[in-house]
């Protein structure tokens, strides 16, 4: 399955340095409570979202921020909505109706892309439909399911003194938690922004990319970058509007961003419900199933490790696998094109076939992998040390493959680290300085990202 | 991990390797390995040790107040104390404890226990497909299904009616961490087990 990966690739420019990864499982919110209220008829928010969940998934609305009135009665969500087909919500609720609302007729299922959101409001405009604007990657939405302009001069339920959060809904008990990544956040306070102060088009690639902001913020603007990771909700607008972090740790900071976008485990294949901590973690269900990896290589040399952090009786295999593999139950690595494949019965599993190769892993164990699609060869290592190299064979030697889990039952899992671990690593980098590896990476091998894509693939 | 320590504080975390200018120089993100412990502290660079005594599981309790402290020429991570996650569904309740209607339903958070039991749910029903289409040939022209394959299906609702049962009992976090718990050689673990596939 062809998968969009919208991100700069290009060395150079603008680059963004870091995200906030957000799990619902662990409850992961920011907020801030403003010391006003600001323009609640005029502001932009601007952030880039990397979504992990989809309804395909069975995952519910996820807030991107919200804010609720001080009487508690009426809200102003924005959704991604995924309850329903995968859209984006943005509206504002006076009990016992809707003042305003934008609900986009396209859908937004690609989990591997960074996506740009504007949300910019002037309800003093004259021209209802110009009071509520909504731009994806640079883009303005123009069609939508359900559309309420608001009034003029309107005062959304937003940009007030009372209790505003990012990553879920503001209530006494959160809810409605996001599942993804966001980078690069801004509100500004008293403005209504179009894109372009924000993105530009790479002029030699197409791709819509992040830009510098360089206006001015208003009262009660911010712009989150998320770079001090002991500080994550720090305001580097000079406001000094910080935000509290909410369950969020220090690896929740990560690098893969709109400018240099990061392989994940795709929740697409078959097992996105299963899959928690930004695409990274997969936990096994009720029958055998795969997880693969977004970036799928047809040639380079490439990085990643794996932790065990649970075994099961049947066991936890680690390889690479055709990424238009063709499965539908059973032991992916069973199959007879399924690649090459390390089992924690220390096995290897060459297109179906399990021979003795190397040491068992369990619980705790980090098994890495650096598959050379050049050579056609690929060294399993556990803990840092290597079971030996071996060559990959007719259904992996050519055309695009992916990095790849193979577990059952639950609760197995494994946290996969294509460079951005949802555990605390060791600080080694890929020769290009990109990851974060509990290992050092073999001379010449790089982490799955677009940057190194760009160099190296 | 690493931190940068100046004057006997925590200036900066890098929680993952990144390039930074001190004192007018330029450092890669590549020292954090390359260098050796005695050239990284001679330029403020701590390697981070982590203090897990109230780290708990994140599948069962979330770990809050993530604390950076710089003591005795140690740079240490350590915890609050972690907080169980919910074990029932709760309606959600605003602020003056009314329920909270989105979209004309009620909000409710699933607690610990419903989402073990949809794993259950999963998993038998992941099991029962694989022999679903003995009962679809039954139903089409009458060929019974092999006694084997109906013991199994008659035995995964069993286990998946058990291991509701087992997990509706547990009054805390605790008793339902324990329930999936595998010890012993070989090991096992409270939480009754699905039946060997037979296909």
């Amino acid at each position: 399955m062809p998968l969009i990966l919208a991100s700069n690739s290009a060395s150079g420019g603008y680059n963004v340095a870091n995200s906030l990864r957000f799990n619902s499982a662990s409850s992961d919110y920011l907020s801030r409570t403003p010391a006003s209220s600001g323009n609640r008829r005029t502001w932009t928010w601007s952030g880039w979202y990397k979504k992990c969940s989809s309804k395909d998934n069975g995952a519910n609305n996820e807030q991107l921020f919200h804010q609720k009135d001080a009487a508690n009665n009426n809200s102003m969500p924005v959704v991604f909505n995924t309850g329903s087909d995968n859209k984006f919500v943005w509206y504002d609720y006076n009990s016992p109706s809707y003042s305003a609302q934008k609900t986009t007729t396209q859908v937004f299922r690609d989990p591997s892309a960074w996506y740009h959101l504007v949300f910019a409001a002037d309800t003093t405009l004259a021209t209802a439909s110009n009071r509520m604007r909504l731009y994806v990657n640079g883009s303005e939405v123009t069609a939508f399911d359900s559309s309420v302009n608001p009034s003029q001069n309107y005062d959304f339920n937003f940009n007030q003194a009372v209790q505003q959060v990012i990553g879920c809904y503001a209530i006494s008990s959160n809810v409605n938690f996001f599942n993804g990544y966001m980078a690069e956040i801004q509100f500004i306070d008293g403005q209504q922004l179009t894109p372009s102060s924000f993105g530009e088009t790479d002029t030699t690639t197409g791709i819509w990319k992040p830009k510098a902001y360089t206006g001015t913020y208003g009262t009660n603007g911010f712009y989150l970058q998320f770079k001090n990771s002991a500080a994550l909700g720090t305001d580097s607008s000079g406001n000094g509007n910080t935000w509290t972090v909410n369950n969020l740790t220090s690896v929740d900071q990560s690098t893969d961003t709109p400018t240099n976008n990061f392989c994940t485990l795709n929740p697409l294949y078959y097992s996105g419900s299963q899959m928690t901590e930004g695409n990274l973690q997969f936990s096994a269900s009720g029958s055998w199933t795969p997880a693969l990896s977004t970036i799928n290589p047809s040639t380079g040399k490439w990085y990643a490790e794996f932790k065990i952090t649970q075994t099961s009786s049947n066991g936890v295999y680690i390889g690479v696998t055709p990424s238009n593999i063709y499965w539908t139950s059973g032991s992916i690595r069973a199959l007879s094109n399924s690649g090459t494949w390390y089992g924690s019965d220390g096995q290897k599993y060459v297109d179906g076939t399990g021979t003795s190769y190397g040491a068992t892993f369990t619980t705790n164990d980090i098994i890495s992998v650096a598959l050379d699609k050049t050579n056609n060869t690929i060294i399993f290592y556990k803990n840092g040390s290597s079971q030996g190299s071996l060559n990959l064979t007719s259904s992996t030697n050519s055309g695009d493959v992916s990095l790849a889990e193979d577990l059952y039952p639950y609760p197995s899992s494994v946290q996969a680290n294509f460079g951005n671990p949802p555990y605390s690593a060791n600080s080694y980098t890929d020769g290009a300085g990109y990851g974060n590896f509990s290992y050092a990476v073999p001379s010449g091998y790089y982490s799955l990202n677009t940057k190194n894509l760009a160099n190296f693939g | 991990m690493y931190a940068l320590i100046q004057n006997n504080e925590i200036v900066k975390v890098f929680a993952n390797p990144e390039g930074f200018i001190l004192d007018g120089n330029q450092y890669s993100s590549q020292i954090f390995t390359a260098w050796s412990r005695a050239e990284k502290e001679e330029i403020g660079i701590y390697e981070i040790e982590t203090d897990s005594s109230n780290f708990k599981d994140e599948s069962y309790y979330i770990n809050t107040n993530e604390i950076f402290e710089f003591k005795n020429g140690k740079a240490i991570r350590k915890w609050g104390t972690a907080t169980a996650k919910q074990l029932n569904d709760v309606n959600a309740t605003d602020e003056n404890g009314d329920p909270i209607i989105q979209d004309g339903k009620q909000l409710v958070t699933k607690g610990l226990k419903s989402q073990k039991i949809s794993v259950s749910k999963q998993q038998a029903a992941g099991l029962l497909q694989k022999t679903d289409w003995y009962v679809t040939r039954k139903s089409d022209n009458g060929t019974a299904i092999p006694q084997a394959i109906q013991d199994f299906r008659t035995a995964v609702r069993s286990v998946s009616n058990q291991q509701e049962t087992q997990i509706n009992a547990c009054s805390n976090v605790e008793q339902l961490k324990a329930l999936f718990e595998y010890a012993g050689i070989p090991s096992t673990r409270p939480l009754a087990e699905y039946p060997k596939e037979v296909i």
